[in-house]
């Protein structure tokens, strides 16, 4: 140790500290005034809800982003890091959520990868001593040492996620940066997994662990750190917080206006008596869905919540029929359905809007009019021949009704912006004439003005006796718009939360539902009503 | 303080949750024998092991060591270049240009041998000339980031067509040198065996040390298997895939030389068609287009399952008409075999006890 180090390692006693940090992306600012103190030999939880800005966060350290302004120090020292291996030259390893493991490359190739052990002529890898250093870590994390000669690809989600904690610490890091490792593993691997943690801990290693299951906090964590649109909200001892307590300084936003334009009004409340369009039991997806249940009346709006990998997709996929399903019986207008693709479930009235607008949803090549039109040709073709003429008209009726600003019906639906193609594909929807629609994520990334007229139209739609259902990760809008949520964790069901009508333009009601569907959703307890 | 220690972190005997007891293996031959079905081209191999036999049962001069010799001296043909190939698909890519490769490097060798320059020197320029495409696909995938498949084809029809216009479509000829015959394989030198035979042998021997006692095999692999995990770990994937390009391009070249020797003219429509077997003995050596997976001896294997049907519907005196269906036939079901018996290992793996 160096004696300046020394120093200013006295003067500033954390391993790592994000002081003022700014980082902005056109348009957009993803971290405003970011602070994160770690201490040497702690386990760090970062907190926040999608889009707080956790991830640019973890990019920040790992030199993949460069901050606008703010100070990142190492150790006492102000640092710029260039990049992942800058990064890890100071003792920061990153662990990120998608697996970053070559599935088929050995442990032992992946642990060494890049920073293969030489001979001493230094062309040849030195296999035995990668082996024999791999195999000493690999032990101490009670591992078997045949498992190091197969291709990754063929361990288990829990091996591979300690095997990339190897990687990590078989070039001295000092911080373990861990983006949701626990995601995708089952409650006992979890429960490993954990314990391995805070046996690196003891060590003297620090962990910042990013998750979403807040029940994981609790003997594993010593401070956690909240943020929230990309600003900082507090940092606590774990020892003097609750989970009660994080969730609230998560998702303790306001309740804008835009929410009370989606509810539902006072004076057309949901028909007790209305019949029941939509029913599911039962559905499972191997591995995805368990044992899934959810009903649908005529007139309805059923929100789906729950954190990004829950399931609320692939609970819509299911239905639809995009993905085959293992169990389970779908009822659709009184008749039982087992639709085999999105087609089928055309036929049966239920027409998803899905979330990756450019992938999933629009045809670029294609105007405005064939867009609309694609769902259901035949009711502008006679004889198979699409009549153009038809075709126009029909798009221009929705182009008006649906204030979908282009030029013309004929303009490529490219060059439309993101809330006019989504109106396109709302316009798609109804052009089958579906009694089902489902929308998922019918919001991200358009603007505020156009956000409102998403909400008109879904309001539009139910008002005539048809039915929606909304996935959302914006739990005011989530809320908003719908009578009944279904919050979705880990592939189940977790719980279902009635909203009362008028909630929407009461905060305090708001604030509380949306505790309480953040409680189901992580796993939290649910919160009793005062 | 650990924090500031040049010892690695972890020290041994630390006493950490054990997270799996699998007894001491008690059954070697099941072991070896899964862990040989999961290989690349395990399934393929299975496969020539049975067909080689019952072939012959119908075609006995098949085992004849004449015929058995030839089949090896026209298989190094398809599996000098199958090996370069393994490399690309291992790395994440597809090289098409491989037949075009093979006829221009021909060319350069044989138009520089007319005009009287020593068979060395023309030898090495025909070889340059294939690493040179093989650098320009490599940078025009890296660099200019137009994608593999499209890239390679338009190098393809680029580099055939400039052989077409260069030659205005009139043959290479009278450029044989008495020792080109031995470096074509016109004769024999160990038995019945030919030069390309010993030279194959070389290059498999090089390139499986290459792959897997040097970085750069698990560099190929890492960069084909997540492109994304090996730039995260520090290494460039453009240099590794370039490097697979240029490897590509010489091994296609070193073909294209010997086969100017052993056709003893060069038309140039030499190659053409090397690239679709070289890509179908590659797939049925294991190696996966989706990269990261491939082997030499797989690379090996199929090649000369390719010579082997090829020369039994020759012995059979099977209308040629019907070639192609059958190898089209035998392609599928080969890979089909292969991963058949790549999923039977891995449930077997799976399914011990943990």
């Amino acid at each position: 140790m160096k004696p300046a180090q020394a120093r200013a390692a006295e003067v500033r006693p954390h391993l790592v500290e994000v002081r003022n940090v700014v980082k902005r992306f056109p348009g957009v600012i993803a971290l405003g005034d970011a602070v994160l103190e770690i201490r040497p030999g702690e386990v760090h939880a970062l907190l926040g809800e999608n889009g707080a800005g956790k991830s640019t966060l973890i990019k920040l350290l790992n030199g993949i982003y460069q901050p606008d302004g703010g100070t990142i120090f190492v150790n006492g020292v102000d640092q710029t890091i260039g990049g992942p291996r800058e990064a890890q030259a100071l003792g920061i390893s990153t662990i990120y959520q998608e697996h970053t493991l070559a599935a088929d490359l050995s442990p032992i190739e992946n642990i060494f990868l890049g920073r293969e052990l030489k001979s001493a002529s230094g062309l040849i890898v030195d296999r035995a001593a990668m082996k024999k250093r791999a195999e000493t870590l690999w032990s101490q994390f009670g591992g078997d040492r045949r498992d190091l000669g197969r291709p990754v690809a063929e361990l288990g989600g829990l091996k591979q996620r300690l095997i990339e904690i190897v990687k990590a610490l078989a070039f001295e890091a000092s911080l373990v940066i861990m983006d949701e490792p626990t995601a995708q593993l089952p409650d006992g691997e979890r429960a490993l997994l954990l314990a391995h943690i805070r046996a690196m801990r003891d060590q003297g290693v620090s962990v910042l662990l990013v998750t979403h299951r807040l029940d994981e906090l609790a003997g594993t964590v010593d401070r956690v750190t909240v943020f929230r649109d990309g600003r900082w909200v507090g940092t606590m001892p774990m020892s003097e917080t609750s989970v009660d307590d994080i969730i609230h300084k998560m998702v303790g936003r306001d309740v804008g206006s835009m929410v009370a334009a989606a509810a539902r009004d006072a004076d057309q409340p949901l028909d007790d008596g209305a019949p029941e369009v939509l029913r599911a039991t039962g559905l499972v997806r191997r591995g995805v869905l368990h044992d899934v249940s959810l009903t649908l009346r005529a007139g309805e709006v059923l929100g789906i919540g729950g954190l990004a990998g829950s399931g609320r997709t692939e609970v819509a996929r299911a239905l639809i029929g995009a993905d085959p399903i293992d169990a389970g019986t779908i009822w659709a207008n009184g008749r039982q359905v087992s639709p085999s693709s999105p087609a089928d479930a055309v036929k049966a009235g239920i027409f998803m809007v899905p979330e990756e607008r450019k992938t999933q949803g629009i045809v670029a090549g294609l105007d405005v009019s064939r867009n609309i039109t694609i769902s259901a040709p035949n009711k502008v073709a006679q004889s198979s021949f699409i009549q153009r003429r038809r075709e126009r008209q029909v798009a221009a009726g929705y182009v008006k009704e649906l204030r979908i600003k282009t030029r013309s019906p004929a303009e490529f639906i490219e060059n439309l912006s993101g809330g006019n193609q989504q109106k396109v594909l709302f316009a798609r929807a109804l052009f089958s004439d579906p009694n089902i629609i489902i929308v998922d994520e019918p919001t991200q990334g358009i603007d505020v003005g156009a956000k409102t007229e998403v909400y008109r139209l879904i309001r539009d739609f139910v008002a005539r006796g048809r039915s929606v259902i909304v996935i959302s990760s914006e739990l005011p809008e989530l809320l908003g718009l719908s009578d009944r949520v279904m919050i979705m964790r880990e592939g189940r069901k977790a719980g279902e939360i009635a909203v009362p009508i008028g909630a929407a333009s009461d905060q305090a009601a708001m604030a509380l539902l949306q505790r309480q569907v953040m409680a189901l959703a992580t796993g939290g307890k649910i919160e009793q009503q005062h | 303080m650990i924090l500031y220690s040049s010892k690695p972190v972890l020290r041994k005997g630390t006493d950490m949750t054990v997270i799996s007891h699998t007894p001491p293996s008690t059954n070697g031959i099941a072991e070896t024998l899964q862990s040989f079905a999961g290989r690349p081209g395990a399934g393929i191999f299975l496969f020539l092991v049975v067909f080689l036999p019952v072939i012959s049962f119908f075609a006995p001069q098949m085992l004849q060591e004449a015929n058995l010799a030839g089949i090896l001296n026209q298989m190094v043909f398809i599996f000098i270049p199958t090996l370069g190939m393994t490399i690309v698909i291992i790395s994440g890519g597809i090289d098409l240009s491989v037949g075009s490769v093979i006829g221009l490097s021909g060319g350069v060798a044989a138009s520089l041998l007319g005009i009287g320059l020593p068979l060395p020197l023309a030898l090495l320029a025909g070889i340059a000339a294939g690493s040179a495409i093989g650098f320009l696909n490599g940078i025009v995938i890296t660099r200019l980031k137009v994608p593999d498949f499209v890239a390679t084809l338009a190098m393809m029809g680029v580099v055939r067509g400039a052989l077409y216009v260069w030659t205005s479509g009139i043959p290479f000829r009278n450029y044989m040198d008495p020792a080109y015959y031995l470096i074509g394989g016109l004769r024999m030198v160990a038995g019945k065996l030919t030069l390309p035979v010993f030279v194959a042998l070389a290059l498999l021997l090089i390139l499986t040390f290459v792959l897997k006692r040097t970085y750069i095999g698990a560099h190929f692999r890492a960069t084909g298997s997540n492109a994304e995990a090996a730039r995260l770990s520090g290494i460039r994937p453009d240099r590794v895939k370039l490097t697979a390009y240029i490897a590509s391009g010489t091994l296609a070249a070193i073909t294209g030389v010997m086969l100017a020797g052993r056709l003893t003219t060069v038309h140039p429509a030499m190659g053409a068609g090397y690239e679709l077997e070289t890509i179908a003995a590659a797939v049925m050596g294991g190696a996966a287009l989706s990269g990261g997976r491939g082997s030499f001896w797989g690379a090996l294997v199929g090649a000369l399952t390719l010579t082997v049907i090829q020369n039994a519907i020759n012995i059979l005196n099977i209308e040629s008409t019907w070639e192609n269906i059958i190898i089209g036939g035998i392609i599928l079901f080969a890979v089909l075999i292969d991963r058949a018996a790549m999923a039977l290992s891995r449930t077997a793996l799976r399914s011990r006890p943990h």
